[in-house]
């Protein structure tokens, strides 16, 4: 096992890239492309995360505990980006990876899986010819090509999204268009307006449900949102906002309606201020809130709104910090907080995402072996509390349900990197 | 001689947009703004990214559709979790 995590990450250091476009800042080093020419970039990382705690996942098996879990997740993505002519520019993607997931914790809480991810390609093609505003437009699918069916106790390996990177191994072909435009104000400025789309497949998964029922067909709503941003430079200090309300149809399960998700309504917001052209800070917040939801009534034949809101408030603050060594070497620090307000449930899995805070403290070492190829290689540690739950109460309450309050560390370790042609 | 000032007056109004233009490179790799010069690369790369992204945040549970290297920039926790958990959560045993 150790052994394969080693080649994996000497194979993911060997064949790295660099040219991110940060979505808070460009980090200090990092080259912009502009040429007109084309670029082709090979990216990779190699993470590994591990877990530990009183409980196993999902919380609410009281015999999975002590409980441990662990993350190999190696994403890989190829771009190709460049000027179909003066005015018309296009960038593809393509994204897949593998992934190994195990969770070891009491009471037969015991699953791993190892399967290749969903493919991710995506293709923007943006008109320049036009002064003033450069309208774009972007489709993106998801391949099919993870497990969302996982077989006895494999099952077991979905964890905690708080914890690992990868909660779930697969869904089915989801297709998603975006249509937008940049409104440039002056050299420093820019509004940014889209409308986007997603159709969502439907996809068979192993039982949700509580009493080791038959498989379950479930085929997602769709989800339609807006976008609206503005970004504006001052000097050394970056400042950028978004929103985006997303509306969703509802979801069926095993052909029937079942429910609406609430309309979602996300913010965020970043400052970057470059002290000198070694240092650079950045900080950014993201805030999400979502109405309640609209559970369909059988009795009923109707949707309903439900009678308090079950989905909880979000926000995550960041805090970075890089600063460029020499010429080869970037150093960069970094803290996060997340916190959800509130308990929410999930009424289709009788289940209960708890209230929660997390922090995290990590550092980031980037070495640029060549114009045109980098490595970077990163270390967190990340703390999690989770706030108790009493008895579940469904007109009645059912005793042994509650959750105690939880307390979760874990680290991350990766190395990653990409290179341009 | 009035349409002469008027035509004097109008070639001053315009000069230093002629000169902006003079000045603009030829190729721009963000298109233009209204007054000729470049767009700032970086932010229109950026806030193409962010409506991709964010517009789209339904179109895989975590894969983003950026290089793994922006994940750290492009992820947000606020905007995933919930969902994942509301259709492919699973309850055992």
């Amino acid at each position: 096992m150790v052994k394969r995590y080693v080649t994996a990450l000497g194979i993911a250091a060997i064949t790295l890239p660099t040219w991110a476009v940060d979505l808070a800042a460009q980090p200090v080093g990092t080259a912009v492309q502009v040429s007109s020419g084309w670029a082709l970039v090979f990216d990779t990382e190699a993470r590994y995360t591990s877990w530990s705690g009183p409980r196993g996942f999902p919380n609410s098996y009281a015999p999975g505990t002590p409980a441990r879990g662990s993350l190999f997740h190696m994403p890989m993505a190829m771009a190709l980006t460049g000027l179909v002519n003066p005015d018309l520019k296009l960038e593809l993607l393509a994204r897949t990876g593998f992934v190994e997931a195990r969770q070891n914790a009491g009471g037969g809480l015991v699953g791993s899986v190892r399967t290749m991810t969903d493919t991710v390609v995506s293709g923007t093609v943006t008109w320049l010819g036009t002064p003033g505003i450069q309208p774009f437009f972007a489709l993106n699918a998801n391949l099919p090509t993870g497990s969302a069916y996982l077989n006895g106790t494999s099952a077991f390996a979905r964890m905690d999204p708080d914890l690992v990177e990868v909660p779930t191994f697969g869904e089915g072909f989801n297709l998603g268009a975006t249509l937008g435009a940049n409104v440039p104000i002056g050299e420093n400025s820019m509004a940014t307006f889209s409308i986007s789309h997603t159709h969502r497949g439907g996809f068979t998964r192993d039982p949700t449900d509580i009493f080791g029922g038959p498989d379950t067909r479930i085929q997602p709503g769709a989800s339609t949102s807006g976008t609206a941003q503005l970004a504006h430079l001052m000097g050394a200090l970056l400042l950028r906002a978004a929103a985006t309300y997303t509306y969703t149809s509802a979801t069926r399960i095993d052909g029937g309606l079942a429910v609406i998700q609430g309309d979602s309504f996300a913010l965020t917001g970043t400052a970057a201020y470059t002290w000198s052209p070694e240092h650079q800070t950045t900080f950014t917040a993201a805030y999400s809130h979502t109405r309640s939801n609209a559970n369909f009534i059988l009795a009923l034949n109707q949707f309903q709104r439900e009678a308090f809101n079950s989905n909880s408030n979000a926000l995550r603050l960041r805090l970075d910090h890089s600063w460029r060594v020499t010429q080869d070497w970037t150093l960069g620090v970094y803290g996060t907080w997340f916190n959800r307000d509130a308990n929410a449930y999930i009424p289709t899995a009788f289940q209960f995402i708890p209230a929660k805070t997390k922090w995290g403290l990590g550092g980031s070492a980037r070495y640029q072996l060549a114009p045109n190829a980098a490595i970077t290689g990163r270390f967190e540690h990340f703390w999690v509390s989770q706030s108790s739950r009493p008895d579940i109460d469904f007109g009645g309450i059912i005793p042994g349900t509650a959750i105690p309050a939880l307390s979760f560390t874990g680290w991350t370790v990766s190395l990653g990197g990409n290179i341009t042609f | 001689m009035r349409t002469l000032i008027a035509a004097f007056t109008l070639a001053l109004a315009m000069a230093p947009q002629a000169a902006t233009a003079q000045q603009a490179p030829a190729t721009c790799p963000e298109g233009r703004t209204l007054q000729g010069t470049c767009v700032n690369p970086v932010l229109a790369q950026a806030a193409r990214t962010i409506a991709n992204v964010r517009g789209q945040s339904r179109l895989s549970y975590f894969i983003l559709p950026v290089l793994p290297s922006q994940d750290n920039a492009a992820r947000d926790p606020t905007l995933r979790n919930l969902r994942a958990f509301y259709e492919i959560d699973v309850v055992h045993p």
